[in-house]
């Protein structure tokens, strides 16, 4: 496997968690979600970004609302759930729990 | 010099050049057939043709610029092909699913019991949800079956490959439903031929109307252009989206100019099945609402009812029967003695036991953790029922006395003979 198939495996990996992520601050529309994972350097391709989004929505971890903006058409606003909260802290624990047995194992050697 | 085109995408106007536009539109057409399977489509759509544009904006100097192929190119790159999405999809899916039985969540008419079980044998679900429509009639199985199959097969939504061939009917081209111009389709004949045997078979017991209408329930008009492409299996990507666009524009305005030539006669002929059409269209949506709990109680009820229908039919045809020798005579005395509720009982207990049984079969099957003890415990229950009322026949005076004639008449007729040849001997 080379090193950048490396990165991709592990973004995509991570992208449900990091939408979750930035969701959990406040609501944003789908190209803001996207503007944020960007400066992250987090996204492969921004299409991807669509069908996790609707995938989350029927899981019930998000929910959308539409809301008027001042140019151009209204747009999709998405917010955790309370569900999908939960799910997140649950996340955030094993990505944290993994994070720490791999520095582990990168200090150790 | 090349020619430029004027496109709003998503409320922005932008100058694009002939080549870049047809790029373009290829991508958002395979794009939105993508999508086309998603609950919310065209949201998701519109979502993403607004991000389209946002970076159009940005990457053309603020739309000053002329969009060329290398801006659309930029484009592609940046939101990625419907390929690039797929991957992740299969990642989160988990592609192993496919080699378990499954109800499949995303390609369903009831509960996706079907679609699921073809999924697993690799056919088309329109083939195995005529067989549960077609076995109804023989003692309710299909129903049963589904039943069965609903209750023990875990769901799933797994996109199911777009590679087969699938069954649809066709909407552009119908007469009544669209079946016989799907069902051509499907095997790439002529939709007249298909027809005809339609018509030629409603002379056998008007099979060919039963049929049609089986088909009719068990079947969906294809809507997206996803589904139209599977109709005639041809492959998801963008070049054969194009293609295919295309070919149907020209068909549609082919048939226009068939049917300006075509005679009133013909018009005459075909307008009841119109009407019989149209009729169906406005109550399918009807039936289709009807709640699942409905849906479960009405099968339970529909088998119950063919069942006790069944046993009457059994003792009536026993008890006007003329028996021609001894051993039927004391079998028919036994069943027109036998309390018909308990018989009614003993048939439900039957039933619900192998319920349970195959039940528990699927689920093995399914791999799913079989921890679940309800069921066993459940079957044991029933088949504690079931015998307490075997025996409780047995204490029917009336019965207890059938049941010893026949003891007796079998004991002197072969075993007393058996003995007495011996003693002979």
């Amino acid at each position: 496997m080379s090193n950048e198939n490396f990165k991709i495996q592990l973004r995509k990996g991570l992208l449900e968690f990091c939408i979750l992520q930035v969701l959990s601050k406040e609501k944003l529309y789908t190209s803001e979600i996207i503007v944020k994972l960007n400066e992250s350097q987090i996204i492969v391709v921004e299409g991807t970004v669509y069908p996790l989004l609707s995938r989350l929505k029927n899981k019930g971890f998000v929910d959308s609302e539409w809301i008027e903006s001042k140019q151009g058409p209204p747009r999709k606003y998405y917010h955790l759930t309370k569900k999908g909260k939960k799910y997140l802290t649950e996340l955030t624990s094993s990505y944290v729990e993994v994070n720490s047995s791999i520095q582990n194992l990168i200090n150790n050697k | 010099m090349k020619k430029t085109v004027t496109a709003n995408i998503s409320g922005t106007i932008y100058n694009i050049e002939d080549d870049a536009f047809d790029l373009m539109q290829k991508y958002l057409n395979s794009i939105k057939m993508y999508f086309s399977s998603y609950e919310d489509s065209e949201e998701i759509f519109m979502d993403f043709e607004n991000r389209i544009s946002e970076n159009l904006y940005s990457i053309s100097n603020n739309a000053n610029e002329v969009i060329n192929s290398k801006h659309v190119a930029k484009i592609i790159e940046i939101m990625g092909k419907p390929e690039d999405f797929e991957d992740l999809e299969i990642e989160n899916n988990n592609i192993k699913d496919l080699s378990k039985l499954r109800r499949n969540n995303n390609d369903r008419i009831i509960a996706g019991v079907a679609s699921g079980i073809s999924d697993y044998f690799k056919i088309d679900p329109f083939i195995t949800r005529l067989l549960f429509v077609l076995t109804i009639p023989v003692g309710g199985f299909g129903f049963f079956f589904y039943l069965i199959c609903w209750i023990s097969m875990p769901k799933t939504s797994i996109v199911s490959s777009t590679k087969r061939k699938k069954f649809y009917r066709d909407h552009e081209n119908k007469i009544i439903a669209g079946i016989a111009q799907g069902i051509a389709t499907y095997f790439s004949i002529n939709a007249f031929i298909i027809r005809l045997f339609f018509i030629a078979l409603i002379f056998v017991n008007g099979l060919g109307f039963g049929l049609y209408l089986l088909i009719w329930i068990s079947s969906k008009y294809a809507k997206t252009i996803k589904q139209k492409m599977d109709m005639s299996g041809i492959n998801l990507n963008v070049d054969n989206v194009e293609k295919f666009v295309n070919e149907s524009k020209n068909k549609i305005v082919e048939s226009e100019n068939v049917s300006k030539v075509g005679s009133k006669l013909y018009r005459i002929f075909i307008f009841p099945f119109k009407l019989i059409g149209q009729a169906f269209e406005i109550l399918f949506p009807i039936i289709k609402r009807i709640p699942k709990v409905l849906i479960i109680f009405l099968i339970i009820y529909i088998t119950a009812i063919l069942g006790i229908f069944l046993i009457a039919l059994i003792i009536i045809q026993f008890s006007l029967f003329e028996p021609n020798n001894e051993l039927l005579a004391l079998l028919q005395t036994i069943i027109v003695d036998l309390p018909a509720l308990t018989l009614i009982m003993i048939y439900i207990n039957f039933i619900i036991s192998v319920l349970l049984l195959s039940i528990f079969l699927i689920k093995l099957l399914s791999e799913k953790n079989v921890k679940n003890s309800t069921i066993i415990v459940l079957s044991i229950g029933l088949f504690m029922v079931t015998s307490f009322n075997i025996i409780n026949l047995g204490s029917n005076d009336k019965l207890e006395n059938d049941i010893d004639k026949i003891e007796d008449f079998i004991e002197d007729k072969y075993f007393l003979n058996y003995s007495y040849k011996l003693k002979i001997n």
